[in-house]
């Protein structure tokens, strides 16, 4: 096992390289004036050149990378361009909002999509399978942004049931602001008792989740149903029915741990498609988190913060993937390569 | 609690999905047991009461701090990034001009006077235009508690000039900065200039406390300040909201009506920003498009004020690159501009035909210059007069992809082009991709977009930004290079100070000359948007200022 999760490590560490390298290059061939973004608007040819000396544009792209990646090895990945702070300060400030947000589309997505899909297998071909599929080709095929926005104008415009944009109150912020612990303002407000707090970010928090989770939500309904259908068709299904084990007993004890086992795969996959989409949903909601803030940094040619942002979202994908393989291992005996004894 | 069979009941199809999901949870979590027991099945119940209780709570939230009397939400198009008064020079002004203040401030055109007072109560110049004296305020404090003198604004303008940042450009080279008294400075230069009007400009002219001068840029960008302005900063939430308050020690006092809290807001979308200044809750919003504004016009609650500013927007000729370097070419392009489809459809009615380079709202505009004319018959022949054949007329035009007045613009004037047998080419961009590529006579187009306001109040901010013979191009675009024209200029700005109206003449004849040279179709002196929630009272408009003090709103 150990000399399984080495090799993995290893793999990371490759695979955060590769992309380093395809950012970078992609980044700095793109035309644009990165200089002209740092120094800001009506600048004077002195300032520009002043510029380019100090970002060490004059350089060769080779010297260039190289030097970044010396300081991305300490810890040091640049300073952005648009913001001017430190871009490891400007990721892990934002990191928590994201990871929240997509932590909880994920868990919404878990929480309706597999009861939709059980449902759905066990009552196939009736009403509630069809609308359930019908959700799912939805699903996928809505697009993120116009879902949000569509959200926005009907359970904000029209039914005001929830706030329209932003992680949180702005009066919340003002009167009692959240104790910063995790960075989540959800585990935040509950363990510092902060109820209001806690329900204005829950609030806040519904329609984000809601159209991220739209299409991961269709894929695990898809996947739940399929499996579920496979395994309830299984010849040792059919002995526990002829044994007389009651019907609730079946289908939690028996089924479901072997239908779940495909739909961990698709929470792997969900979870990159997901970051992905919070490039999209950050933006539409004004949510502070490393979506927007990639948006505004590629839309501006800000490499510094372009390959920050890209390089976490890559950690991330590859950290997740492997805590999936580690728990397909504990889950179902069966799934193991030769390293992993 | 009901009990259900999955495997069984049609009826199932009835059932909420939340519903579903809890029985799911809690009866998953029962029978991972493998046995029913009492007490859990108590406890499920507990949190499902737990769970409805706390979603009870949430629907009897109200959204939304619209309509306050004591607070302003301002939804903003982007964060404030540059907090140091010194280099800041994008929209933090709108921050900038409630916490710090300058020594004067331009009056709306208009006005009897053309400056009123600020953190100077008098001010005058010699003769030569060489020495300025302000006398300044007594009994003002920085909101850090250092007090306002001399000492303050010769350390403030040093440091704004020594960092060289931002438009710290407008302050002359070689300036020398004298406090002569606790409450009198004097600035002696070396070239006569308006240091009265770059002193009251919005960007390089803040005071602020020397104390927080020393500190540096770090401590400014953390979100602090520390400026002698009506308001104070209060927080600053990074990408979520700026608050601040009002400054209780105020200098101008707090007798009459006004906000007592300003929160700056970014709202990224421009549907978002819409939503909010209908729902009311956002007083006022910052990047509404040209064509949301004729529906928010008649939306009850909101104002759309239109006001002239100067602005004005214009499409670059290069002078220099095939074809355009022909003047006949030139001269068929701004025949070939359809000047009021331009400014009624494309831009709502939200710009006037310009006339000239400079817009027609600032002092020293030529009024004789001759008005634009959209005449396709008279743009054929000049192509004809010009002697270029026709399979060599091949123009690119480049613009800021996202602004759709100037894609609009184009897309009609290629077509305006293709009916007299000349190709236009669309190269939109992003702005950093085609500044850089203008800058270069290899990789510029023959048409460039170009949006330009002035620094300070004055015609030759135009005439020198974007007409002054330059060795490598910044913002002279058209690569236009006329040795009268920049004379003239020079004669002009010298002149600005000691006799202003040998000043005019000599920025009129200027205008003349270039447009007589045609490095640009000057087609729109535009108006500003200012879309408010109509409670809002107290605004009046200065076309000297993107962003003014948000000191005199209040709410009726």
């Amino acid at each position: 096992m150990k000399k399984y999760l080495l090799k993995r490590l290893a793999l990371i560490f490759l695979v955060l390289l590769g992309v380093s390298v395809i950012t970078f290059v992609v980044s700095h061939v793109l035309p644009g004036s990165p200089e002209a973004m740092w120094v800001g608007p009506k600048p004077t040819q002195e300032q520009l050149d002043a510029a380019i000396k100090e970002l060490g544009l004059d350089k060769p792209i080779a010297v260039q990378y190289l030097s970044y990646v010396k300081n991305m090895v300490r810890g040091d990945l640049g300073i952005s361009l648009r913001t001017r702070r430190h871009v490891t300060e400007e990721l892990s400030r934002r990191w928590g909002a994201t990871f929240e947000l997509v932590s909880f589309s994920l868990l919404l997505a878990l929480l309706i999509g597999i009861p939709m899909g059980i449902l759905s297998a066990t009552n196939k071909d009736k009403g509630l399978d069809h609308t359930s599929r019908a959700v799912s080709i939805s699903g996928v095929a809505m697009p993120v942004f116009w879902l949000g926005m569509i959200l926005q104008q009907v359970l904000h415009g029209q039914l005001g049931w929830f706030p329209l944009q932003g992680r949180i109150d702005s009066q919340i912020l003002i009167d009692s602001p959240i104790e910063t612990i995790s960075g989540f303002y959800l585990v935040d407000s509950l363990l510092t008792a902060n109820w209001a707090a806690f329900s204005s970010a829950f609030s806040h928090i519904v329609l984000p989740a809601l159209t991220l989770s739209f299409a991961a939500l269709a894929t695990i309904t898809r996947m739940s149903r399929s499996s579920m259908l496979d395994v309830l068709s299984e010849d040792y299904i059919q002995t526990s029915i002829a044994y007389g084990v009651s019907r609730r007993v079946l289908l939690y004890k028996y089924a479901l741990k072997n239908a779940l086992i495909p739909t961990i795969t698709v929470v792997g996959l969900s979870y990159g498609v997901m970051l992905g989409g919070s490039f999209l949903v950050e933006s539409i909601f004004d949510w502070p988190g490393l979506g927007r803030f990639a948006v505004l940094s590629i839309e501006n040619n800000d490499f510094p913060a372009t390959m920050g942002v890209t390089i976490l979202f890559a950690f991330t994908y590859i950290i997740l993937n492997l805590i999936v393989d580690m728990v397909y291992y504990f889950i179902d005996p069966r799934i193991k390569t030769p390293d992993m004894d | 609690m009901i009990f259900y069979h999955p495997l069984s009941h049609p009826n199932t199809d009835v059932m909420g999905l939340i519903e579903i999901d809890l029985l799911f949870l809690v009866d998953g979590f029962i029978l991972c047991s493998n046995q029913i027991s009492n007490e859990r099945d108590k406890m499920a119940k507990k949190l499902l009461l737990l769970f409805l209780l706390v979603s009870m709570g949430f629907s009897a939230q109200v959204f939304g701090a619209g309509g306050s009397k004591s607070t302003l939400l301002y939804a903003a198009y982007a964060d404030i990034k540059d907090w140091d008064p010194s280099i800041a020079a994008s929209m933090e002004v709108l921050m900038l001009q409630s916490v710090y203040e300058t020594l004067v401030y331009y009056n709306p055109p208009g006005s009897k006077e053309i400056l009123r007072p600020g953190l100077a109560t008098s001010w005058n110049n010699s003769k030569d235009g060489l020495t300025w004296t302000f006398n300044l305020r007594k009994g003002v404090k920085f909101h850090d508690g250092e007090p306002f003198n001399a000492a303050a604004v010769k350390y403030s303008i040093e440091r704004t000039k020594k960092i060289g940042k931002g438009s710290s450009w407008l302050w002359p080279k070689g300036m020398v900065i004298t406090a002569l008294n606790d409450y009198k400075v004097q600035i002696k230069l070396k070239n006569p200039l308006p240091i009265d009007l770059i002193a009251s400009s919005q960007y390089a002219s803040y005071i602020f406390s020397p104390k927080a001068g020393e500190k540096g840029t770090d401590w400014f960008m953390q979100g602090n300040a520390a400026g002698t302005g009506p308001y104070k900063v209060d927080s600053w939430e990074k990408s979520q909201q700026t608050v601040l308050v009002k400054n209780d020690s105020y200098w101008g006092g707090w007798s009459g009506k006004h906000f007592e809290r300003i929160i700056l807001k970014p709202v990224l979308e421009q549907s978002t920003q819409i939503q909010m200044i209908k729902s009311g809750e956002a007083d006022f919003a910052a990047l509404i498009p040209v064509d949301a504004i004729p529906a928010l016009k008649k939306t009850k609650g909101v104002e759309v004020i239109t006001p002239k500013s100067w602005k004005n927007s214009s499409y670059l000729i290069n002078t220099q690159k095939f074809p355009t370097n022909n003047l006949k070419v030139r001269q068929a392009l701004t025949y070939a501009w359809d000047y009021n489809a331009v400014v009624d459809s494309i831009y709502n009615g939200l710009a006037t035909v310009a006339q000239g380079p400079i817009p027609k709202t600032m002092w020293g505009h030529n009024p004789n210059l001759p008005k634009p004319e959209f005449n396709l018959d008279k743009a054929k022949q000049l192509i004809q007069e010009s002697g270029i054949p026709k399979s060599k007329l091949k123009l690119t035009i480049a613009y800021i992809a996202t602004s759709q007045e100037y894609s609009n613009s184009a897309q009609l004037l290629q077509a305006n082009l293709a009916r007299i047998g000349v190709t236009l080419e669309l190269k939109p961009g992003p702005w950093g991709t085609i500044w850089k590529n203008a800058k270069s006579l290899d990789t510029a187009p023959n048409l460039q977009s170009m949006t330009w306001w002035p620094g300070y109040p004055t015609p030759n901010d135009w005439l020198i930004g974007l007409f002054k013979t330059e060795k490598s191009a910044v913002f002279n675009l058209s690569h236009y290079s006329n040795s009268k024209v920049d004379a003239l200029v020079e004669k002009g700005v010298n002149l600005e100070v000691t006799d202003r109206k040998g000043a005019i003449k000599a920025y009129q004849q200027a205008q003349k000359l270039i447009v007589e040279d045609v490095p640009g179709i000057f087609y729109a002196d535009i108006l500003t948007r200012i879309v408010k929630r109509s409670s809002v009272k107290g605004y009046t408009n200065n076309p000297a200022y993107n962003y003014q003090s948000l000191y005199p709103l209040y709410r009726e």
